[in-house]
């Protein structure tokens, strides 16, 4: 097998999931490129018994005093998930989600709602685009960040129909601001039953007028404005270049790539379907897509504990949460609606500092037994097959100054740029 | 979009330093929080390999430095500066206004909000200018979109570089002239080639550059030489990590040479770790011209009157304690800070006790540099835009002309892309 069929396999297992083990790679060269790909899309249907069970969380109507704690779990019960999943691409299309839907625990108040919020992103992402925004708007996590829960006809909160169309579905310039206001209107009376944090309808706050959103008018209500704006043109460009974006390089709607993939999105709506086109698109392999990402703060870490085979367990309470929030990073708890962003995004000096800071941790955790015993010039070559990358001349150099010490060399490999860039 | 906790409120100084690996609640492994021979001896280093021109210089005493305050969601600059007497003002806020007893009065007509306590003092000292009915033509309601306009200093949606980020482009290649505060440099600090360094959000020296085992700082010099490789993006990589050794090193011999700045009985939160650690910079003497700090959850689309007076508690207690801290060192006179924000809020409340997005706002530029007094027009709460808006009569690009040209001390035209004529609050 040529090495470079091999970095073609690491640069999929990198993108379409959070990385492959050593052995996993050698699997995967075994079984030929083809069929790695299809073997990862099929596992986009895979079951939801996947991930281990939820950490004990309070639901309404009961007290919400340990968010804190629930939280810090929460974090740990992800990460575990992804880390142990059989079902790599379906996992990612959930961190993915999560960022094209950013919702943060600092404005929901309810780790359970969180949670559910991520199994919905797990049921539904794979499967019709206008259902999965459908779920989305009723989400009460979602109601609740963007006040769709206190939209009501006698003063209409244009929170949620804003971004709903200038983030989830459309982009800037594809409708106006009377759209923003008779879609804020269609959605007054959506809220939650505070009793058991259920979505319900108020009926003395539904807006049960006329309204012209995207052109169309009626008697409007939610369920309408989520038909109208997925089918709207612009929906598919939009939604298919957020998603190439984090699966192989940063595109805007008009890229050709776009132009390729959007017209099938468009007509079959089918967000595994669009996934599954990504991956056997020749765009995907291309130079740009091999050197095109740095990894996100959630695919590093759980890409090496992949690799090092560790868990939550291997780290204190919080532990992670802390780590991924020093990355820029912090798991249901984006900065705000806008989400993450790409590569330089990631590489102010203070999260390269934190990134050192994680690497040596890491590899203090890591069990290093097989590289202490092993020659010390092979010690290199067993650390770049592990992470499946190859090390270029000046990264060699540096790190053989550290051949004698394998917890440092590890770190160090943790940080060099090979390994940083997906 | 609801307030946002500060990281602090869910974190706790301890188990953030723990988590990243440092200090009390290390990772599972021993030795990597306890000070050594070794880690002494790598903090003397540090303290020696750090910028040799710490102490300031004769010209660094008329030297200005120019704080950016981002705050992120659109503040309510009407329920800010308050036209308390106003009839339309009373009408439209109804219970959501600030009464005429609850302001802190400063001109006819006009009080500050409550919580603007410290800032209150500081313009009695003359060392505010509050600039009125700032914005843009063509007010954009898109949260994203109009804190890009002024980060990128342009309404063109095309530019992704900011107007310090311009200048940083064009002033060299040291990573201390501009330091940011959190993981992430917004946007008007990055440019075509070159972004600020960011520095971490905590003003306990060692989360600036790790000391500690001789084997950490073996790895940390180490860093600095691996360079230039295959791709853009992973020389990116390596550049950002050759930067962060200068930088770190400079960040910790601040930060352990001052004292945090704080005010007795407030809480600054997160803002005010942060403007803390850029007024230890500033006291240290590290030659940074422009710092950055942020605060979110100014988005008030709900119980407004709450959580902006919280909000503003935390502004002004971190701005007090900047001020009052920057007081013992004359050479750190020159210190501007400008607080802003992407746009104001709609005049209207809504049912929720809150309001929509807006346009024209305020911002507020402090410093002891600084001419206090009110510019712009107060905008006319009865004459609004076709979406119920204040309408701006000052371009916010003149205020970034006159911070420019008086504080950064740089041409403006080029970075702002035409002329905008400078205010002369400096």
């Amino acid at each position: 097998m040529s090495p470079s069929e091999r970095t073609l396999l690491a640069h999929l297992y990198n993108r379409a999931g959070f990385g492959a083990t050593k052995d996993e790679l050698n699997e995967a060269e075994l079984k030929g490129w083809d069929a790695c790909v299809e073997e990862l899309i099929a596992g986009l249907a895979g079951s939801g018994g996947d991930p281990p069970p939820a950490p004990k969380m309070a639901r309404m109507p009961q007290q919400n005093n340990n968010m804190y704690n629930e939280f810090m779990e929460l974090v740990d019960w992800w990460v575990d998930t992804m880390v142990t999943t059989a079902n790599p691409l379906r996992e990612k299309l959930v961190l993915l989600l999560h960022n094209q839907f950013p919702t943060a625990i600092s404005g929901v108040g309810w780790a359970s709602m969180m949670y559910d919020q991520n199994q919905l992103f797990r049921t539904h992402g794979t499967g019709p685009f206008d259902v999965l925004m459908r779920v989305v708007s009723k989400d009460p996590a979602m109601m609740l960040w963007l006040n769709t829960a206190q939209d009501v006809a006698q003063s209409p909160n244009e929170n949620y129909a804003r971004e709903l169309m200038e983030r989830f579905t459309l982009g800037i310039g594809h409708y106006t601001q009377s759209d923003v206001h008779n879609g804020a209107r269609a959605f007054c009376g959506w809220t939650i039953n505070y009793h058991n944090g259920q979505f319900m309808l108020q009926d003395w706050a539904i807006d049960n007028n006329m309204k012209t959103f995207l052109g169309v008018t009626g008697d409007l209500d939610g369920y309408d404005i989520v038909n109208i704006v997925t089918h709207q043109p612009a929906c598919a460009p939009y939604v298919t270049s957020r998603l190439w974006s984090w699966l192989a390089y940063p595109v805007t709607p008009d890229n050709p790539v776009v132009a390729d993939l959007a017209p099938a999105f468009a007509k079959g709506l089918n967000v595994g379907d669009l996934i599954a086109s990504m991956l056997r698109h020749p765009a995907f392999v291309s130079e740009q897509a091999l050197a095109g990402l740095v990894k996100q703060p959630a695919e590093y870490i759980v890409g090496t504990m992949r690799r090092l085979g560790l868990t939550s367990k291997d780290f204190q309470q919080g532990q992670l949460d802390g780590i991924l929030a020093s990355l820029g990073q912090e798991l249901f708890n984006p900065p705000n609606v806008g989400g993450w962003g790409h590569n330089g995004y990631w590489l102010s000096t203070a999260s390269s500092l934190a990134r050192l800071q994680v690497a040596y941790g890491i590899a203090q955790v890591a069990d290093v037994s097989e590289l202490e015993e092993m020659p010390v010039w092979a010690r290199i070559e067993w650390i770049a097959n592990h992470l499946g990358i190859a090390f270029t001349e000046r990264t060699l150099e540096a790190l053989s100054v550290m051949r004698d010490y394998p917890q440092q060399l590890l770190a160090l490999a943790l940080i060099s740029p090979e390994y940083v860039v997906n | 979009m609801a307030r946002s906790f500060s990281r602090r409120d869910l974190l706790g100084n301890a188990a953030r330093l723990g988590a990243l690996g440092i200090g009390t609640v290390g990772l599972r492994a021993s030795g990597l929080g306890t000070l050594t021979d070794a880690g002494r001896l790598a903090r003397m280093l540090a303290e020696e390999r750090a910028d040799p021109s710490l102490a300031p210089s004769k010209s660094a005493l008329a030297s200005r430095k120019l704080v950016l305050g981002t705050l992120y969601g659109g503040n309510d600059g009407l329920n800010t500066l308050v036209p308390y007497d106003d009839k339309a003002y009373i009408a439209q806020r109804a219970a959501m206004r600030i009464l005429p007893n609850q302001v802190l009065p400063i001109a006819h007509g006009l009080g500050l909000h409550p919580s603007l306590i410290g800032i209150k003092a500081l313009w009695d000292a003359g060392h505010v200018a509050i600039v009125q009915g700032v914005g843009y033509p063509e007010p954009n309601l898109s949260h994203f979109a109009s804190m890009a306009i002024w980060q990128a200093a342009s309404t063109d949606a095309d530019v992704s570089t900011g107007w310090l980020g311009r200048w940083l482009d064009t002033s060299g290649a040291d990573p201390l002239r501009a330091l940011s505060i959190g993981p992430v440099v917004p946007q008007a600090l990055v440019g075509e080639a070159q972004q600020a360094s960011a520095l971490q959000d905590s003003t306990s020296p060692q989360a600036q550059q790790v000391s500690g085992s001789s084997g950490f700082q073996d790895l940390y010099e180490l860093v600095e030489t691996i360079a230039a490789s295959r791709t853009g993006l992973e020389n990116a990589v390596a550049l950002s990590g050759s930067n962060l050794v200068k930088v770190g090193n400079t960040a910790y011999a601040a930060l352990n040479k001052e004292k945090p700045l704080t005010v007795a009985n407030r809480d600054g939160g997160d803002f005010g770790n942060q403007l803390s650690v850029i007024g230890e910079c500033i006291l240290a003497g590290v030659p940074a011209k422009v710092y950055q700090a942020s605060m979110g959850g100014f988005d008030t689309h709900s119980n407004e009157l709450q959580t902006q007076a919280e909000n503003l508690s935390q502004v002004d207690a971190a701005v007090t304690a900047l001020f009052n801290g920057l007081e013992r060192d004359p050479s750190a006179a020159g210190t501007v800070l400008l607080l802003y924000t992407e746009f104001g809020r709609r005049v209207l409340a809504n049912a929720s006790g809150g309001t929509d997005h807006g346009a024209a706002n305020v911002v507020f530029v402090i410093g002891r540099a600084v001419k206090g007094g009110l510019y712009g027009d107060t905008p006319n709460v009865s004459r609004l835009d076709e979406n119920g808006n204040l309408i701006h009569n000052v371009d916010f690009r003149s205020v970034y002309a006159t911070l420019l040209e008086y504080v950064v001390e740089v041409e403006s035209a080029p970075l702002l892309d035409g002329r905008f004529s400078t205010l002369g609050f400096i």
